[in-house]
């Protein structure tokens, strides 16, 4: 029997078993008070349907037949049974339910490349006005040779000065009313609980801001205003990304729907008027503000974090705030003069070695840097650092030593390195890691090892939770509002003790930037 | 603000060179730069080197586009725009000299249009004026 010749015969005997159903209808009474047996005239037509039921149980065998017979008639001329409306899924689609995806699909980066590569030595923080420590900058000079009876230098001593570390502190809070904890509380309700997708992920928030700290100088400068009047418009374009010399890509850094203040680069002061970030120019050269900023906003000003719109004072943005990254750990005076409380520009061995304006890379150049950091503390450079696009230059570099050598390699060519997997290539055997946030035009060659860094941690990050809770009641008397707050801090401090043990190179070109946002 | 010994530094170009000091970026206005903090001068003649024109075995002899009145070649000059590297590298002994340049990337849009603006504003050598304490500003 076909398909279309059995659908008429389920259709009658549905109607048959419809007649022949029991039509029992109960009401349920109020304050589910038992039950009655409710509309009499339901009864009766159960009455008349049971006197009659021998008749239309013949009547609709009868009609079964009939229509069994028509059945394959019609199908055998025209191959259509009925010309009324069958099921599919657009008139079924009162029957049809939204299946739900278990998995929720991550749509931020998560990957924290530089703060996996850069390693540093947990160290406790004993509280008091800071951590005093001492730098030993310079010999006693008196060694000299001298003749029988001959005088001989006089006395000198080792030079010693101190400098003083104290701590960074970075927050971040959530707001979140009871019906949003309650209504998604169980997997029918939501994808996730709203308590344990906010609270996790702040934590990888937390994360990859700390990322742009990792790699700048600890004034949390997202970047400067590259514009000669900025108020003439809501849209300021940006350059020097994190404070570091560079045109392109200026916004990198900063992120829709943050509050940002603008800074006078000569006193740190804040300028008037705070700004809400309402787009990101995605070829990263112009942000968008909800209104053009004020008048005092000028060229060259640092752009800043801001608490939130109404901030007036140094004190509630991030200038300043950050704990420090590897501009400001190694440099040689160009991002940070002062390394905590000691002159680079008089100490040299707490200056890095700084290639300004280097231009093309070449692997002479690398070599002499190493030979440099040999000479001046006995650093052995162990890992090298740099932006992807600086990484191609350096496969650049090896493509004329790369043969195709023998006969499989000949049939099967390989364009690629190691680095198209983002496996890391090597210079003398060091690994060339390629990390997304680092400076743009910048190659770092660091002594891991020798040059003992340090992170001091009085609070390595946990949720404010001293006055017993970590949902706080949000509000009190007429502001009083049925939700919570939660907070987050860390507080902290990144040091090398031989940042002379590193260098760094600033201003390399010929590399291509492809502008591509990490959120 | 800027203490100690000052010079007459000297911007040998025709347009304004930029410096970056303890995270601050200043231009030097081209030609003399009065009173200029002396403990900016190794920064800027660093950063601002003529390219090609290093010592490949002594990185401290190079020229600069800038530099002391009376002490070193402050004569008008221009950025070599041909060398594409610090090192001169006829200099360089062995196989390096004989090095040739890999095709990178050229000068986007973007780059030769900043590079057109006047730098102005806080970070201009008068801002640099005010970071010494002439600051004209409240």
């Amino acid at each position: 029997m076909d398909r279309e010749t059995r659908f008429p015969i389920l259709l009658l005997g549905m109607i048959v078993a419809i007649f022949n159903a029991p039509l029992h209808i109960y009401q349920v009474c109020a304050w589910e008070l038992g039950t009655v047996k409710a509309e009499p005239w339901r009864s009766r037509a159960r009455a008349w349907f049971t006197r009659r039921r021998a008749a239309l149980r013949t009547l609709a065998i009868a009609g079964l037949t009939l229509c069994l017979l028509a059945g394959r008639a019609t199908a055998g001329m025209s191959g259509v049974l009925f010309d009324g409306n069958g099921s599919d899924t657009a008139s079924e689609d009162g029957l049809l339910k939204d299946v739900y995806e278990k998995v929720i699909s991550e749509g931020v980066n998560n990957k924290f490349q530089l703060r996996d590569a850069f390693k540093l030595k947990p160290s406790p923080w004993d509280g008091g006005r800071g951590l005093k420590w001492n730098a030993h900058v310079g010999r006693n000079t008196s060694p000299m040779a001298s003749g029988e009876d001959g005088a001989f230098a006089v006395a000198d001593h080792q030079k010693s000065t101190n400098g003083f570390i104290t701590q960074r502190k970075v927050m971040a809070r959530w707001r979140v009313t009871e019906e949003a904890l309650d209504d998604s509380r169980t997997s029918e309700a939501a994808y996730r609980s709203v308590y344990t997708d906010n609270m996790n992920r702040l934590v990888d928030d937390i994360a990859y801001r700390d990322e742009f700290y990792l790699g700048t100088d600890g004034r949390a400068i997202f970047c400067t205003i590259n514009e000669t009047t900025p108020s003439n418009s809501a849209t300021v374009h940006v350059k020097n990304p994190g404070n570091i010399s560079g045109a392109d890509f200026g916004n990198r850094f900063i992120q829709k729907g943050m509050y940002v203040a603008a800074l006078n680069p000569a006193t740190g002061v804040i300028r008037t008027g705070v700004q809400k970030v309402v787009d990101v120019d995605q070829a990263g050269t112009y942000i968008v503000l909800d209104a053009a900023p004020n008048a005092a906003w000028l060229n060259g000003d640092y752009i800043t974090q801001a608490a939130n719109a109404a901030v007036t004072d140094n004190l509630d943005t991030a200038y300043e705030k950050a704990p420090w990254g590897l501009t400001a750990l190694i440099d040689d005076g160009t991002y940070r003069v002062n390394y905590f409380g000691v002159d680079r520009t008089r100490f040299g061995n707490y200056a890095s070695y700084v290639s300004a304006a280097t231009g093309a890379l070449s692997f002479d150049l690398l070599q002499r840097i190493s030979d440099i950091l040999a000479q001046k503390l006995s650093g052995e450079c162990d890992a090298i650092w740099c932006h992807h696009s600086i990484r191609r230059l350096y496969i650049l570099l090896t493509q004329a030593d790369r043969r195709y050598a023998d006969a499989r390699t000949l049939m099967e060519p390989d364009g690629g390195t190691a680095a198209f997997q983002q496996k890391d290539l090597t210079m003398g055997a060091v690994n060339v890691k390629a990390i997304r946030t680092i400076g743009l035009a910048q190659m770092f060659l660091v002594d891991t090892k020798g040059s003992d860094m340090v992170e001091y941690y009085s609070e390595k990050g946990k949720w404010v939770d001293r006055d017993g809770a970590i949902l706080r009641r949000d509000g009190s008397g007429q502001n009083a509002r049925h939700a919570y707050e939660a907070w987050w801090y860390r507080r902290h401090q990144r040091f090398i003790r031989q940042p002379g043990k590193c260098a760094r190179l600033d201003g390399i070109t010929g590399q291509t930037l492809v502008v591509v946002r990490g959120e | 603000m800027f203490t100690g010994e000052s010079c007459t530094f000297v911007n040998r170009t025709d347009r304004p060179l930029p410096v970056r000091f303890d995270g601050r970026e200043y231009y030097l206005k081209p030609g003399d730069n009065e009173n200029f903090p002396r403990v900016l001068v190794r920064y800027a003649m660093d950063q601002n080197r003529i390219m090609g024109s290093e010592d490949p075995l002594n990185p401290k002899s190079f020229k600069s586009l800038c530099g002391i009145k009376g002490v070193h070649d402050t004569s008008p000059i221009q950025q070599n725009t041909e060398a594409i590297e610090r090192w001169d590298r006829s200099k360089m002994p062995g196989r390096g000299k004989k090095a040739k340049p890999i095709a990178g990337d050229p000068v986007t849009a973007f780059e030769a249009r900043v590079a057109e603006e006047d730098p102005g504003g806080m970070g201009a050598i008068d801002g640099l004026a005010a970071s010494m304490g002439n600051e004209s500003e409240p």
